[in-house]
């Protein structure tokens, strides 16, 4: 009997220990699968390298971002920028044989988004760029990147610190549109 | 240099947290339960609890080990300092940190020492109190800098906004550290247990009571702490190395709760030693999830915050295709051929060539227009238009006006 | 056309073709380039404007469009335009909605045993090529077409000897047009100079809720009232939203009309007009006494001696007939009656004016039996029925409408299958008007640009395209509007032409009486005794069409503020005599139909008349003409009783009394200039404080506002069961407020920017506060749905978002993205369109200077066809809005309770 009523207790105790923990070790794989579904930087459809366009070349950001001074959206770089020097250049390589098949059958590539702000956030790139704020302060290093990933967290604690250092509109409707 | 030697230093200021935390961990959780012990049993008149109190504070680290963690935590610091230039530590902290350590730790000897001296006042328990108040505090110190390193663009704000240090990371790393210091203490107080050749049964009984109060709580908090740890990280710092040590640690916490509870429930004496070397390798365990969570955010792309936070003018920055010229320099306009043939050979070349179309026209067949004209050949590389329709556009560059001088006259150069 | 002169013209109109989308709407997993950057400076995230026309009425308002990333997202109308100036109304402001709607066909369709099955254009075109060769007598029939498809109709009917049959709409004008062809020689309907007129009395004709052009209606109203000495009165035997905002509203009986008119007449017979009236019509026309007319029309002698001396003191008096008063009987009568009263006081070529007439090629509902006719015996061939709402419009058991599968091939264009479409073999999609190119001459002399705001969504075709394509001409659509143009305009007309949208060419067109139409005058027929059912034409439907848009239900009727259902009005006289109450469910008969309908009370309505708007029935009654082919929408009630149960009607107005809170202020009483103490410290407004000032004499209650307000937020359309139960989502309303003589005073209802809000100290988590511009600022997602703002309001504007309203299918491409989207649980309300003074702000901070007063317009502002709204910087002394506010008549609506609203009123001053 008394062997019995131990058992219980330990059984029970065992029990809310390990299911305790296997919780947590449940919610710790949920968010992996999370992370790995969702949160990874995505695969671009053509392996476009900043480091040698960027980096190398010395080609400024604008060249080929061409709407960034002009408008809220960055948007991505026509097809027409790159083929103004790939029509010659390095046509062998098999990536830029990729883009002009696109642009030959006048098919838009459609880049993985990396910097992703929520849909409620009204984020003017030309207001920043006017105020001074250079494209590496929030997407990095990019000339060094082969492969662009999002080094900043873009969250609203980092804006506002930016914001409140530099003076900046502090307003909430400044960005909650 | 000494920095050329990162790696190695990489390498030895982690084996020095190794050693560094676990220390810590035992003036903090001896010292602590030591301290609370010898209340209770003075409230109780339990004299278990009196003999525990002396048993730890006999064993408490002393005067050398406290130095050892004070050398430890100076010397990775300097290493910190070393490795990131841009991650500012002012003087100030240096001296809170280390002041408030070697404060803790000679006041939880002080408060030894009184004890040991039968001055079991209220006076010696608050001393005792405050040093493992002022070296927890330290830590939390610490810790949220360990979080603050897991967000680099925050650094050169934290001039002007100091509270910036402060981070929920920074809580949920500290929550999980002062949760292994219960871990590794209730190993030792097991250990205590079963001193001598011939143990008092109800004295080991006591402690594995002990032991389960003191880590049991902890070790349940533990694995929520983690997971709260993993979300105020940047999702820049998930990786799957951090992320199977996070299930490791929350594996052996389980199984350290399992053998902790056993005891008392009749499964016989305490795994005392299986529970107090758990408890110890959880430290490192719990180190390497942190590094390798930094080890992600911390590359020379997120490092380089030279120009975050800078206002730079529209016209000078390396970027504007603006019609306005760069410029930035306005030095003594010295010919620098050799900069202009550098610029030449890694810029130019990609399109160029003297005596052949690559993608532009040869060098042949258009500078020589420019004989005699630096200023117009300037102009174009400038801003290039499109001249000849036989050819794609040339970009502009983006050069700084001293390349564009540079360039433009060595390729006149080149010329004649 | 050469292909030089085509280019050349296609380069003045530069389209910009957007040959993809690019990924600026944030959250998008997915970053779509261009392939080529476009033309003409579109940058995505700014949006681009085009020119277009409205196709929701005969009006065919100018329009604006504003296209975001190729899709257009707001109409606004088109400044400078003859016919709008810039305004809309309400159906214009919903029309976008046609656009996007989920019902549109998106390929030919073939009928089948089974319904209707896709076919590929190809097959669908020879068919009827091959139906065409056939023999028989081919017939086309449009809804409203002018301009340059009207001339290709025509053309193309020459061709295939068809016969364009005038063209169909249910509300004609028949009887004015008949007889202004009897009386003048021209079948039209003639513009309106109200400028010059001391004096407009219109009799039936709802000016601003349908007839003709209620935009340019509102506008001249407007422009009119700010001569002094201009008075407008409204005579009707109904309650509309145009009688109620006369200066004078008299009501008679239906039916007396021509009475009235007779009387009229006679006065200015004998007192002597402008023009004698020549002999012919001097010996049919009948005598009436003040006393027998008194009688007749139910107005008092006294009424009618007045209206009498006003109307011969008037030095240019206008008379507008149409409306109730002619989709009658005698309908026709009436009209001539009128024609000659134009006549006699010279009011053509002054006031009334042929060179602005419309509805040149509209037919009658004596065509249609023409059409029936054509039908029955056998001869159509094929019939063409492009954009007719025929089958809406009529009763099914119309003889016109079962005659329809008598024809060898009947082939429907149109954007939806709706009952007109059903009926035919082969249907073929056309683009909508924003889709196409095309120009539209709403009136004589005046014309509007088509220019396709966005690549076509589906596999329609131009109708224009599809009868050029029939025609096997080589021609394109556009190549022939093009060479329309050549040949209609210079080089610099053509040039204004594409820069501006639009383009007048005043015509000079006079008339003369036709002495032959004193033949056509009857004798006065006998008043009807008994109770009336009219339909009638709203300003929300139209004539019915526009309540195919879910928005237009979702706008309250201004009258009544009936949201969604359909309802019987009638006079609260009646209803007291019945002891029944509003929502009561009642049995209407007539001869051969009947309907059970919830009642509302509408005070004005005379005491003999039922009114239902058109649209809102199930079932139409039997429709028959009148001598003019003017559908007769007036019906003898055989009997009304109480049927059982209430009807679900949602009223949205609490009480359309304002329990004397002086919400719109007795012009008598007062001055209620209260000194505010305020507990809260002043808040420092460096560069802006945004106000706004809405002048309630302005005000006609016509929606027009709320429709803007609702497409340039994306409000959602909540539906019936919400608006039962409260929860209404319009961010700004129009209240009408009924005195007890009956008068009604409109009041446009929107969240006042309080200044010291109590909204914002109720908020637990700081999700509404007050911005430095003087702002309430919402902040949805801060906001955790605790409701207690809106509890706090006095104004009650805050609306809460208790489902999460998500548009389906392709009319998610309405929403405005410069708005964030606004899910389950958010509060929200109006924000004096922010993301307008963000737009101007941005600009203005580009050129390094503040905000210019008249650079930021709200939609409601921007759209009001009077001009009631005004906005700007209450900081700038310059600007319209602070000299609007200190006007004597200025005054903030529950001023005593210390909000500090933003928001002036400026209060009604004659009434």
């Amino acid at each position: 009997m008394r062997l019995k009523e131990l058992n219980w207790t330990r059984l029970i105790i065992t029990g809310i220990i390990l299911g305790l923990f296997g919780l947590f070790l449940g919610i710790l794989a949920a968010q992996t699968g999370w992370w790995q579904l969702y949160a990874q930087t995505p695969e671009q459809p053509i392996d476009f390298p900043h480091t040698k366009h960027a980096g190398q070349l010395g080609l400024a950001c604008t060249y080929c971002h061409i709407h960034v001074e002009k408008s809220r959206e960055a948007g991505a770089p026509p097809l027409s920028i790159c083929m103004g020097c790939h029509q010659k250049i390095a046509t062998d390589k098999p990536e830029i044989q990729k883009l002009t098949r696109y642009y030959n059958e006048k098919k838009p590539v459609e880049w993985g988004r990396i910097h992703n702000l929520p849909s409620f956030i009204y984020f003017s790139h030309k207001r920043h760029l006017k105020g001074g704020v250079d494209c590496s302060n929030c997407h990095g290093a990019v000339k060094q990147m082969a492969e662009v990933k999002q080094v900043r967290p873009l969250k609203m604690g980092w804006c506002v610190s930016c914001h409140r250092t530099y003076d900046a509109p502090l307003e909430c409707s400044t960005c909650h549109k | 240099m000494l920095l050329e030697n990162i790696p190695l230093l990489h390498i030895l200021s982690t084996l020095v947290w190794l050693l560094h935390f676990p220390l810590a961990a035992l003036f903090i959780g001896m010292g602590l339960v030591a301290l609370i012990s010898r209340l209770y049993g003075q409230l109780d008149r339990e004299h278990h609890r009196f003999r525990l109190s002396d048993l730890l504070l006999e064993r408490l680290p002393g005067f050398k080990s406290g130095l050892l963690l004070l050398a430890t935590l100076g010397l990775n610091l300097w290493v910190l300092r070393l490795h990131y230039p841009a991650l500012p530590i002012p003087f100030l902290y240096w001296l809170v940190v280390l002041g408030v350590l070697a404060s803790g730790v000679w006041l939880i000897h002080l408060s030894r020492y009184l004890f040991q001296r039968q001055f079991n006042d209220p006076f010696s328990y608050l001393i005792g109190f405050i040093g493992v108040a002022q070296i927890a505090a330290v830590y939390f110190l610490i810790l949220c800098g360990a979080g603050l390193l897991l967000s680099p663009e925050t650094w050169p704000l934290l001039g002007q906004q100091p509270l910036l240090y402060l981070s929920w990371n920074g809580v949920a790393q500290f929550g999980q550290f002062m949760a292994l210091v219960p871990t590794l203490t209730a190993g030792i107080v097991l250990l205590l247990g079963r001193l001598g050749d011939n143990p008092c049964e109800n004295f080991r009984r006591f402690t594995e009571r002990c032991a389960v109060v003191v880590a049991l709580p902890a070790l349940l908090a533990l694995p929520a702490l983690l997971v709260f740890g993993l979300n105020t990280a940047p999702t820049l710092a998930w990786s799957w190395p951090l992320i199977l040590l996070l299930a490791l640690l929350i594996v052996l916490a389980a199984l350290v709760a399992l053998v902790l509870v056993q005891p008392l429930l009749g499964g016989g004496p305490a795994r005392s030693g299986l529970i107090a070397s758990i408890g110890l390798a959880l430290f490192p365990l719990w180190v390497f999830k942190t590094i390798a969570g930094q080890a992600v955010v911390l590359t020379p792309y997120t490092l380089d915050t030279s120009l975050l936070y800078q206002k730079v003018p529209l016209e000078a920055r390396l970027g504007t295709a603006s019609k306005k010229p760069v410029e930035k320099e306005e030095k003594a306009p010295k010919i620098d051929l050799a900069r202009g043939e550098r610029v030449f050979k890694s810029i130019c070349a990609t399109c160029h060539a003297w005596d052949k179309k690559v993608v532009g026209p040869s060098y042949a067949s258009v500078v020589p227009k420019y004989k005699g004209n630096v200023d117009s050949l300037k102009d174009f590389i400038r801003n290039p238009a499109k001249i000849n329709p036989d050819y794609p556009a040339m970009p502009n560059l983006g050069l700084s006006e001293r390349d564009i001088d540079a360039v433009a006259h060595y390729l006149l150069s080149q010329v004649n | 056309m050469e292909r030089r002169s085509f280019l050349q013209i296609l380069g003045m109109f530069s389209s910009a073709t957007v040959l993809s989308s690019c990924g600026s709407e944030k959250d998008q997993k997915k970053l779509i380039s261009y392939l080529v950057p476009p033309e003409d400076g579109v940058i995505p995230g700014e949006a681009t404007w085009s020119f277009s026309s409205c196709q929701e009425c005969a009006g065919e308002c100018g329009l604006l469009v504003r296209t975001r990333e190729g899709y257009p997202v707001k109409l606004e109308g088109l400044p400078g335009h003859p016919v709008n100036d810039g305004r809309l109304c309400m159906r214009g402001q919903a029309a976008l909605s046609r656009l996007y709607q989920n019902e549109r066909i998106q390929t030919p369709l073939k009928k089948t045993a089974s319904g209707f099955e896709p076919v590929p254009w190809d097959e669908a075109l020879n068919q009827i090529r091959q139906a065409l060769q056939q023999e028989g007598q081919h017939l086309y029939l449009s809804g409203h077409t002018s301009g340059s498809l009207r001339s290709l109709i025509d053309r193309f009917c020459q061709r295939f000897k068809a016969d364009y049959l005038p063209q169909f709409e249910l509300l004609n004008q028949a009887s004015v047009r008949e007889a202004n062809a009897l009386l003048f020689r021209q079948r039209a309907l003639p513009g309106v100079h109200l400028k010059e007129a001391d004096l407009l009395l219109t009799l039936g004709a709802d000016v601003l809720d349908s007839h003709t052009n209620p935009v340019d209606w509102g506008r001249q109203l407007v422009e009119a009232h700010e001569e002094p000495g201009f008075h407008w009165t409204h005579i009707e035997s109904q309650a509309s939203l145009t009688g109620v905002n006369a200066d004078q509203r008299l009501t008679l009986k239906p039916g007396s009309e021509s009475h009235l008119l007779t009387f009229l007449l006679n006065l200015v017979v004998e007192k002597g007009g402008k023009r004698p009236l020549p002999d012919d019509f001097l010996k049919v026309l009948p005598d009436l006494s003040v006393e027998e007319a008194a009688t007749a029309t139910g107005l008092s002698s006294g009424d009618l001696t007045r209206l009498g001396q006003r109307f011969l003191a008037a030095k240019r008096p206008a008379l507008v007939v149409g409306g109730t008063a002619t989709t009658r009987e005698e309908g026709l009568q009436t009209a001539l009656l009128a024609g000659l009263i134009q006549w006699c006081c010279g009011m053509i070529g002054t006031t009334i004016d042929f060179g602005l007439s419309m509805a040149t090629r509209w037919g009658d509902q004596r065509d249609l039996t023409r059409l029936q006719t054509d039908l029955e015996t056998g001869k159509a061939g094929v019939v063409f029925l492009s954009r007719t709402g025929l089958a809406s419009g009529l009763p099914s058991t119309h003889p016109a409408l079962t005659a329809l599968p008598k024809a060898k091939l009947r082939v429907g264009l149109g954007l939806t299958l709706d009952a007109t479409l059903e009926q035919c073999d082969l249907i073929l999609p056309i683009h909508h008007g924003l889709e196409n190119w095309g120009d539209t001459e709403p009136r004589q002399g005046s014309y509007g640009l088509l220019k396709p705001a966005l690549e076509p969504q589906f596999a329609s075709r131009a109708e224009g395209d599809i009868l050029l394509d029939l025609m096997q001409s080589p021609k394109s659509w556009q190549e022939f509007l093009f060479e329309q143009w050549e040949a209609r305009f210079s080089q610099a007309e053509l040039k204004r032409f594409s820069e501006q949208g639009y383009i007048e060419k005043p015509v000079k067109q006079g008339a003369y009486l036709e002495r032959k139409a004193a033949k056509a005058l009857q004798p006065l027929a006998p008043v009807p005794e008994e109770l009336q059912m009219l339909l009638v034409p709203s300003v929300r439907g139209g004539d019915g069409r526009s309540y195919e848009m879910p928005l237009q239900q979702e706008i309250p009727d201004p009258l009544t503020t009936i949201s969604w259902g359909q309802w019987l009005s009638v006079s609260p006289e009646l209803a007291a005599e019945k002891g029944w109450q509003d929502r009561d469910m009642v049995l209407v008969k007539l001869d051969g139909w009947e309907t059970t309908l919830p009642i509302k009370t509408q005070p004005g309505l005379p005491k003999e008349t039922l009114c239902v708007q058109l649209g809102l029935l199930d079932s139409l009654p039997p429709i028959t003409a009148n001598a003019a082919g003017e559908p007769v929408l007036a019906y003898a009630v055989q009997s009304l009783t109480r049927a059982k149960g209430e009807g679900p009607l949602p009223i949205l107005s609490g009480s359309p009394s304002q329990d004397g809170r002086g919400i719109i202020p007795d012009p008598v009483h007062h001055d209620d200039h209260h000194k505010h103490y305020s507990i809260y410290e002043e808040h420092d407004r460096p560069n802006y404080n945004w106000g706004m000032v809405i002048d309630l004499e302005k005000c006609v209650g016509c929606s027009a506002c709320v429709a803007a307000c609702y497409v340039e937020n994306t409000v959602p359309i909540v539906g019936p069961e919400d608006h039962r139960d409260g929860r209404e989502m319009s961010w700004l309303r129009i209240e009408p407020y009924y005195d007890d003589h009956g008068k009604v005073e409109f009041l446009p209802m929107m969240c006042q920017q309080c200044l010291k809000a109590p909204c914002e100290p109720v908020c637990p988590v700081y999700a509404a506060y007050n911005s430095k511009e003087g702002l309430n600022i919402q902040v949805y997602s801060r906001c955790v749905g605790t409701r207690y703002c809106a509890n706090n309001c006095p104004y009650k504007v805050r609306r809460f978002n208790w489902f999460d309203h998500v548009p389906e299918g392709n009319l998610q491409r309405m929403k405005n993205p410069d708005l964030a989207e606004r899910t389950k649980g958010m509060m929200e309300k109006c924000t004096f369109c922010i993301q307008r003074i963000r737009q101007a702000k941005d600009t203005a901070k580009d050129e390094e200077r503040l905000v210019q007063d008249g650079e930021v317009i709200p939609a409601c502002a921007q759209t009001c066809p009077s001009g009631a709204i005004t906005f700007g910087n209450l900081l700038d002394k310059e600007s319209k809005v602070y000299k609007l506010t200190k006007s004597k008549r200025a005054y903030k609506v529950h001023d005593l309770l210390g909000t500090d609203s933003s928001v002036t009123y400026l209060k009604p001053g004659k009434h």
